[in-house]
């Protein structure tokens, strides 16, 4: 008994410290499995390349190895142009993003704050809303000529929108509560609106701003293929002409690279900016 | 003049000539401890908004120590039954909001005294997300008192708590009640808790005053004692009244 009763916090807290043991290690399991599964598919590509090297079922040269594309891609950094590209390009995708991206928290905060400007600016909205981005490249090349000025403007085009929406839903859906509290507790207007309002809708910018960061990529590809002399997207179009398809591979995997970098970069800010928030469904239940 | 005074007080929610409040008066002494007791639906949380100011009435006036209730203020503290902290600010940073709203430089040290009064010393860097609701609920009751209000009023605050939490948060409500010498407006559906707390009890039924009764037992009070039974009694007679199923 007095055994029992004396075990039996040790035994919680034992228990308690295997749980989150598990957890972490179901965390490495989950990170070698994506690990494999990538490794996997070089290797399978690898593998169909080599034969189809070997049986010559179609010419190799458009279906190269990853180890071509590798070597490609040494070259291309050997002799420059490859940081050159991956620096245009990711200038530009940053300005237009950023450019977007304040253009939507900002027209989003004024829309959310006076019924008239919403009711005079979200017609036209929905009205543009629909049509692909990419549409848009020569009108915005006539106006801004065939500058970076065209290029950046369609990637902040093409990241406005969704972030002007998740801004404004997220400053709508504030917790009334919350309001209502700081109102009790003395703050002015302003104040609820940038302690209160603008804090609980900022975790909804964020999430427009992932959704737009996928929609700025292909804004800055398709700019960069149709009037541009330098740049990742470039770099495809230029590869079209002489067949070379390791190019081509190189810059579609860079790409990939790139948007996955940004897209980490903007996960951190997240788990910095946001440390407040409980971590979802994954601390509720534990399975 | 008394502290806080309710006069002839009708609420609507826009369905026209049906009244969640009908022509409720009453009044409240200064430091004086009252339970609104009604049920779920009754129009509590409608009364309290009116007093907080977060709603008008379409007829009647209500004034706290001397001034006409027109918006809220921070004179008049409110705690929330789902206490409503911002998850975005750690404890400190919740019961400093009001001070230094007000641009109070002792924000701070007023909000870490308050703290330790609630029991969360060591608790100020800390999110309200990994609270239980009972701390939560208790730093809520900081916030609240953090500017100082003359008036604290209360909607269900521990509605949604457990049983062995709400048993200690009415304990810790009326040591906070005495040391800080508020006068609070409670609001709760049980029976118990407000014979358990309150000074007095006003019964709200269907949007009206239908009781206003002080309870006259020593505190501490014990839910056993045969006082408490009476008035526990009482209180269900008038609830229960037009219901079929009245236990006695
Ligand atoms: N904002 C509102 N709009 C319309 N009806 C409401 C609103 N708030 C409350 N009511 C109605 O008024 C009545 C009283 O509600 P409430 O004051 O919240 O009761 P209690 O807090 O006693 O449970 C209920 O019938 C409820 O449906
Ligand atoms: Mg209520």
């Amino acid at each position: 008994m007095i055994d029992e009763l004396t075990k039996g916090p040790i035994q919680a807290v034992a228990k308690k410290s295997m749980a989150s043991g598990k957890r972490v290690n179901r965390k490495n399991h989950s990170k070698f499995i994506q690990a494999l599964s990538l490794i996997v598919f070089l290797i399978l590509w690898q593998f169909f390349s080599a034969i189809n090297a070997h049986f010559i079922w179609f010419n190799p040269q458009f279906f190269p190895s990853p180890m071509i594309v590798l070597h490609t891609t040494w070259d291309y950094l050997l002799d420059g142009t490859l940081i050159q590209a991956i620096g245009a390009s990711v200038i530009r995708v940053l300005l237009g993003f950023a450019f977007g991206s304040l253009v939507g928290v900002l027209l989003g905060i004024m829309m959310s704050q006076s019924r008239l400007s919403n009711d005079l600016i979200s017609p036209v909205l929905n009205m543009l809303g629909p049509i692909p981005v990419f549409a848009f490249l020569p009108i915005f090349m006539i106006w801004f000529g065939i500058s970076e000025l065209s290029k950046v403007m369609l990637i902040a085009y093409a990241t406005f929108l969704p972030v002007l929406t998740y801004t404004m839903d997220g400053i709508k859906n504030v917790n009334p509560t919350w309001i209502r509290s700081a109102m009790t507790l003395g703050a002015t207007r302003y104040q609820i609106f940038t302690r209160v309002i603008l804090r609980a809708a900022l975790p909804n910018v964020f999430v427009g701003m992932r959704i737009s960061l996928a929609l700025a990529f292909g804004a800055l590809i398709v700019a960069e293929m149709m009037g541009s002399s330098e740049g990742l997207g470039f770099i495809i179009v230029n590869a079209r002409n002489w067949f070379k398809l390791d190019d081509m591979f190189m810059s579609c995997m860079l790409i990939g690279l790139l948007y996955t970098l940004f897209n980490y970069i903007l996960l951190f800010l997240e788990s910095v900016l946001f440390r407040w928030k409980k971590d979802g469904i994954q601390s509720a239940v534990e399975r | 003049m008394p502290f806080v005074n309710v006069r002839n007080l009708f609420k609507s929610y826009g369905d026209a000539g049906k009244y969640v409040l009908n022509d409720v008066s009453f009044e409240i002494n200064e430091n004086e401890f009252v339970c609104v007791l009604g049920h779920s639906g009754c129009g509590k949380s409608t009364l309290l908004n009116l007093l907080a100011g977060f709603i008008k009435p379409d007829k009647g006036e209500i004034s706290v120590n001397g001034q006409f209730v027109s918006k809220p203020s921070s004179q008049r503290g409110v705690v929330f039954q789902d206490h409503g902290l911002f998850p975005w600010y750690n404890i400190l940073d919740n019961v400093a909001f009001g001070p230094k709203a007000l641009k109070n430089k002792d924000a701070y040290r007023i909000s870490k005294r308050l703290i330790k009064m609630v029991d969360l010393e060591g608790y100020e860097k800390v999110f309200p997300s990994s609270l239980s609701g009972g701390m939560a609920q208790r730093v809520g009751i900081a916030r609240a008192l953090a500017t100082n209000p003359q008036l604290l009023l209360m909607d269900e605050p521990l509605g949604a708590l457990d049983a062995m939490t709400r048993e200690k948060m009415r304990i810790e409500i009326l040591r906070i009640w005495k040391e800080t010498k508020k006068t609070i407006l409670f609001i709760t559906h049980s029976i118990a808790e407000a014979v358990y707390l309150a000074d007095r009890v006003i019964v709200l039924k269907e949007g009206s005053v239908c009781l206003d009764e002080k309870i006259e037992i020593e505190r501490p009070r014990s839910v056993h004692a045969p006082q408490f039974m009476d008035y526990t009694k009482k209180f269900e007679k008038v609830l229960f009244e037009h219901d079929e199923l009245v236990l006695d």
